[in-house]
C-alpha cells in the first residue's frame, strides 16, 4: 500500500480542516433498485466485528509470563539497616526496604505505635481512639464512619459500624483492621497477656512470638544490643516534638525519631490532648523489666531521655523475652 | 513496563515452531471462546530469579503435609529467613494445579494465608500475596474462589504505599473479577470502584497498568453494561467516579504517555463505550480530542519504531472513536471542533498502511473509522480527495471481502455527496477497479460495486463510455441471475445502454 509522500508532511503541519466541495445530491441517487445510504455504524460489544482484535488483546493478555532469563534481577545493595529508631531490620534490596517501611513505618499512630494499610485507616484511628472530642460527640451524635471508601454512613458505635459492613459490604466479621477499641482500666492496661486482646483473631495473628518462661531480666540484652545506635547516643538532645507532631506520623522527614513512644512518655506534663488515665510514674507497668523500671526514674526527672530511650514493650506484647527481630506491632484498628 | 511485558515462553524449552503450533491453538482457542462469549483471561506474574527455579521447569507438586509443613512453617516459624523460605517452597507448589487443589481443601489454609497476608512482616506479606496470585490465576474456580476472604484486605492495601504490593494486588483482583459474576457480586458492595479511583492517583506506572488490567477486567463483565457503568448505580459506578476523567488523562499523548498504560485504559474505554450507556458524558469530558490525538501521536510512532506492538494499542482507540461518532452529542457539541482536523485522515491512513504490512485482520477496524468519518462529513471527503488518497484505498481492495465491501462503502460516501465529488473520482484508478471487484463471486462486493457504479453514472455520467469500452456490460451479465443483485444490474444495463 503506497502512500502519496506528502501525507506524512500533512500529518506533521498543523491542525486544519479542508475546505468542503459543494454537496449537490440527486434524489435518483437512493431511487429503487438502489439503497446505499451513507451512514456511521456502531458496534455493540459482543459484535462479531470485534473478534480478530479481541483475540489478539486477549493473546497478549496471557503472554505474560514473564522469561526467565529477562527478569531484571533485583538490584542488589550493600547491607543496610532501617534508619527508623528502634528498627533493626537489615535489607540488601530497595524494594524490600520500600516495602517494609511502608508497611511497618509508613502510617504509624505516634500514639500506640499501631500500623495501618493506608492513611485513611490511620486517619480514622486516631480519631476513634485517641480524640476526646470525638469521644464527647460520640455520644450525641453518629461518629463513626464506615470504613470502605466512597461509603458516607456513619454510626453510633463501632460495633454498630461493623454490623454495616458485614451486611453491606460484605466484610468478614473478623476483618483486621476494625478492632473496637477496648475501654481500659489504669492498671489492666499494660497486663500481659490481656486475653480479650489476644483472643481475636489470634489463629492468624503472626506477630505474637512463640510463648515461652519470662526468662530473668537479667538474662534480658539491653536494647542497645539490637539498635545500631549506642545507648550513649540516645540520651544525646533531639528536638522537642510538638503537639501536631504526636497527632499523626506522617511517612518520612525527621519524624523518625519520633516512631516509638515509650508508655511513660504520656506521663510528661504537656499540651498532649488528655489521653485519659495513663500509669502514673509511681506505679510503673508489671511487664516492665529492671530496666525500664530504672529509665522510668530517670524519666522522670529528665524529659529529654524519653524522646530517646526506646523498648519494643507495649500492652504485654512480648513478656520481656528474647527480642524479636524487628518491631512488634499489631496491625490494630 | 513493554519491555517487561515482552517476557514471553522460554525459547530453551520450545522451538520457534512449536512456539507458532502454541500459539495458533490458543489462537483458536480463543475464537472458540469468543464465538461462545466466554472470552476470559487471567494475567500471570511469576518472576523467579534463576538459580531458584532450577532446570526449565516449574517446581513438583506438593502433597498434603507438605502444604501443612510450609504453612506452619511460615506461621509460627522463629527465624525471618525461615518462614519467608517456607512460604516461597509453597508458591511454587501452588504453580500446579495439584497442588491448589490440595491446598484449597485443606482446612483452614486460607485463613492462615490471610493471616500471613495481613501480618506485619513486609516480606511475608509480599509472599503471602503472591501465593494468592498463583491460586487467583487458576483455571478451576473453585481454586480462585478460595481466595474470596482475601478481597477485602487487597482492596484495602491499595491505598498503602508499597507499589510493587499494590501492584500484586491488582493483578489477583483482576483475575478474580473475571471469575465469575459471585466473584463480582462480592467485589463491588465490598468497595472495589471506589477503592480503585483511589488508586488510579498513584505514579507508578507499574500500579497503573496493574489498575487498567484490573478495571478492563471489571468493565468486561457480562453485567457491566447494567449493574457497573452506568452512573445510577451509586457507589459501584464507574462514570459516577472519577475514573473516566483520569482514564482519559492516561490517554494524553506527550511525553507522560506510558503505552503498556495506554493500553489498558484505552480498552477500559472501549468496554464503556461500546456499552453505549452514557456516551455523550464522555465526549463531554474531551474523549474526542484526546483520543483523536493520540492517534495522531500513534500514526508518528508506527513510522518511527519497527515492533513495540503498538497495533494494540490501536485497535481500541479504533474502535473508541468510531463508536463515539456515532453518537448525536458529536453534532451538538458547541462550536467546538470536535474531530474536524484533517490530520486524523492522513494519520488514520498511516495506520492503515502499518496494519497492511504487519496485522491485516485489523484492517476493518481502520476502514470502519473511515467510514463514521466521510459518512456525514463533506470536510473529510474532501480531504480524502485533496490528499490522493483514493488510489491508496483501492489497493486494498485484494485484501479480503470484508475489506472491500469496506473500502467500496467509503467510496460510495464520497460519491455519494454529488458531482463535485465524483469529478475528482473519474477518470482515474477508480472505474477499472470496479470493473474487477465486479468480477469478484462474493454477492455483497458486487452489491456494492453496483451501488458506487449507479451513483458514478449519476454524477458524472461520461463514465458511462469508457464502461461500456471497457466491457462492462459483460461484467455486468455475469451476475443477472443472482437473486439479490439482478434488480441493480438490470438498471444499470439499462443506464449504460441509453447512455
Amino acid at each position: 500500500m503506497q502512500l502519496p509522500p506528502a501525507l506524512c508532511a500533512r500529518l506533521a503541519a498543523g491542525p486544519g480542516a479542508a475546505e468542503p466541495l459543494p454537496v449537490e445530491r440527486d434524489p435518483a441517487a437512493g431511487a429503487a433498485p438502489f439503497h446505499f445510504v451513507a451512514r456511521p455504524v456502531r458496534f455493540p460489544r459482543e459484535h462479531q466485528f470485534f473478534e480478530d482484535g479481541d483475540v489478539q488483546r486477549h493473546l497478549y493478555l496471557q503472554d505474560v509470563i514473564m522469561q526467565v532469563a529477562d527478569v531484571p534481577e533485583k538490584p542488589r545493595v550493600p547491607a543496610f539497616a532501617c534508619q527508623v529508631a528502634g528498627c533493626c531490620q537489615v535489607f540488601d534490596a530497595l524494594d524490600d526496604y520500600e516495602h517494609h517501611y511502608h508497611t511497618l513505618h509508613g502510617n504509624v499512630c505516634s500514639f500506640c505505635k499501631r500500623a495501618f494499610p493506608s492513611g485513611h485507616l490511620l486517619d480514622a484511628h486516631i480519631l476513634e481512639w485517641h480524640d476526646s472530642l470525638f469521644q464527647i460527640l460520640s455520644e450525641r451524635q453518629d461518629m463513626y464512619q464506615c470504613l470502605v471508601e466512597g461509603c458516607t454512613e456513619k454510626f453510633k458505635t463501632s460495633r454498630d459500624r461493623k454490623d454495616h459492613m458485614v451486611r453491606m459490604h460484605l466484610y468478614p466479621a473478623d476483618f483486621r483492621f476494625d478492632k473496637p477499641k477496648k475501654s481500659r482500666s489504669p492498671a489492666s492496661a499494660e497486663a500481659p497477656g490481656d486475653s480479650g486482646e489476644r483472643s481475636e483473631g489470634e489463629a492468624m495473628e503472626i506477630c505474637s512470638e512463640p510463648v515461652a518462661a519470662s526468662p530473668a531480666p537479667a538474662e534480658y540484652p539491653l536494647p542497645s544490643a539490637l539498635v545500631r545506635v549506642p545507648l550513649e547516643d540516645l540520651k544525646a538532645t533531639r528536638r522537642k516534638p510538638n503537639n501536631a507532631d504526636r497527632l499523626r506520623k506522617g511517612v518520612g522527614g525527621s519524624h523518625h525519631c519520633w516512631a516509638w513512644h515509650p508508655p511513660w512518655a504520656f506521663l510528661r506534663p504537656s499540651g498532649v490532648a488528655a489521653l485519659g488515665a495513663r500509669p502514673s510514674p509511681s506505679s510503673p507497668s508489671l511487664s516492665l523489666s529492671k530496666w525500664h523500671q530504672q529509665l522510668s526514674s530517670e524519666a522522670v526527672r529528665d524529659p529529654q531521655i524519653l524522646e530517646t530511650t526506646w523498648t519494643h514493650y507495649w500492652e504485654g506484647d512480648v513478656d520481656g523475652l528474647s527480642p524479636p527481630a524487628g518491631p512488634t506491632l499489631r496491625m490494630y484498628f | 513496563m513493554w519491555s517487561r511485558r515482552q517476557g514471553r515462553l522460554r525459547p530453551t524449552v520450545c522451538g520457534v515452531e512449536e512456539l507458532r503450533r502454541r500459539r495458533r491453538e490458543r489462537e483458536a482457542a480463543l475464537r472458540k471462546a469468543r464465538r461462545e462469549q466466554q472470552l476470559v483471561s487471567k494475567r500471570l506474574l511469576r518472576d523467579d530469579a534463576p538459580e531458584e527455579a532450577g532446570e526449565g521447569c516449574v517446581a513438583a507438586i506438593l502433597g498434603e503435609t507438605e502444604v501443612q509443613q510450609f504453612l506452619r512453617q511460615a506461621q509460627q516459624g522463629t527465624e525471618e529467613k525461615e518462614r519467608e523460605g517456607a512460604l516461597v517452597s509453597l508458591r511454587r507448589g501452588l504453580q500446579h494445579p495439584e497442588t491448589q487443589q490440595t491446598f484449597i481443601r485443606l482446612e483452614g489454609s486460607m485463613r492462615t494465608l490471610v493471616g500471613l497476608l495481613t501480618s506485619n512482616q513486609a516480606l511475608l506479606q509480599l509472599e503471602a500475596a503472591r501465593c494468592l496470585h498463583e491460586l487467583s490465576h487458576s483455571e478451576q474456580s473453585t481454586v480462585a474462589e478460595a481466595c474470596l476472604p482475601a478481597t477485602s484486605y487487597l482492596l484495602t492495601y491499595l491505598s498503602g504505599h508499597s507499589s510493587d504490593f499494590i501492584e500484586l494486588c491488582l493483578y489477583t483482583l483482576g483475575n478474580l473479577i473475571v471469575e465469575s459474576e459471585a466473584v463480582r457480586r462480592q467485589l463491588l458492595p465490598q468497595g472495589i470502584v471506589p477503592a480503585l479511583a483511589a488508586c488510579i492517583q498513584s505514579p507508578h506506572v507499574a500500579v497503573l497498568e496493574a489498575l487498567g488490567y484490573a478495571l478492563s477486567q471489571l468493565l468486561q463483565a457480562e453485567e457491566a453494561p447494567e449493574k457497573i457503568i452506568p452512573p445510577a448505580s451509586a457507589s459501584s459506578s464507574i462514570l459516577a467516579s472519577t475514573l473516566p476523567q483520569h482514564m482519559l488523562q492516561m490517554l494524553q499523548p506527550g511525553p507522560k504517555l506510558n503505552p503498556g498504560v495506554a493500553v489498558e485504559f484505552a480498552w477500559c474505554l472501549h468496554y464503556i463505550i461500546c456499552s453505549q450507556v452514557s456516551n455523550p458524558l464522555l465526549i463531554g469530558h474531551g474523549a474526542l480530542s484526546t483520543l483523536g490525538l493520540l492517534l495522531l501521536d500513534l500514526a508518528g510512532a508506527v513510522q518511527k519504531t519497527e515492533d513495540a506492538g503498538l497495533e494494540l494499542l490501536a485497535c481500541p482507540v479504533l474502535r473508541c472513536l468510531s463508536n463515539l461518532l456515532t453518537e448525536a452529542a458529536v453534532e451538538t457539541v458547541g462550536g467546538q471542533m470536535q474531530l474536524r482536523d484533517e490530520r486524523v485522515v492522513a494519520a488514520l491512513f498511516i495506520l492503515l498502511q502499518f496494519f497492511f504490512q504487519k496485522q491485516p485482520s485489523l484492517l476493518p477496524e481502520g476502514l470502519w473509522l473511515l467510514n463514521n468519518l466521510t459518512a456525514n462529513s463533506p470536510s473529510f471527503c474532501t480531504s480524502l480527495l485533496s490528499l490522493d488518497l483514493i488510489e491508496p484505498l483501492l489497493q486494498l481492495l485484494p485484501v479480503s471481502n470484508v475489506v472491500s465491501v469496506m473500502v467500496l462503502t467509503v467510496l460510495c460516501n464520497i460519491a455519494e455527496k454529488g458531482p463535485a465529488y465524483c469529478q475528482r473520482l473519474w477518470p482515474g484508478p477508480l472505474l477499472p477497479a470496479l470493473l474487477h471487484t465486479l468480477a469478484f463471486s462474493d454477492t455483497e462486493v458486487v452489491g456494492q460495486s453496483l451501488e458506487l457504479l449507479h451513483l458514478l453514472f449519476l454524477y458524472q455520467p461520461e463514465a458511462v463510455q469508457v464502461f461500456l469500452q471497457q466491457s462492462g456490460l459483460q461484467a455486468l451479465e455475469r451476475h443477472q441471475e443472482e437473486a439479490q443483485l439482478q434488480d441493480r444490474v438490470y438498471a444499470l444495463q439499462q443506464t449504460a445502454l441509453q447512455g
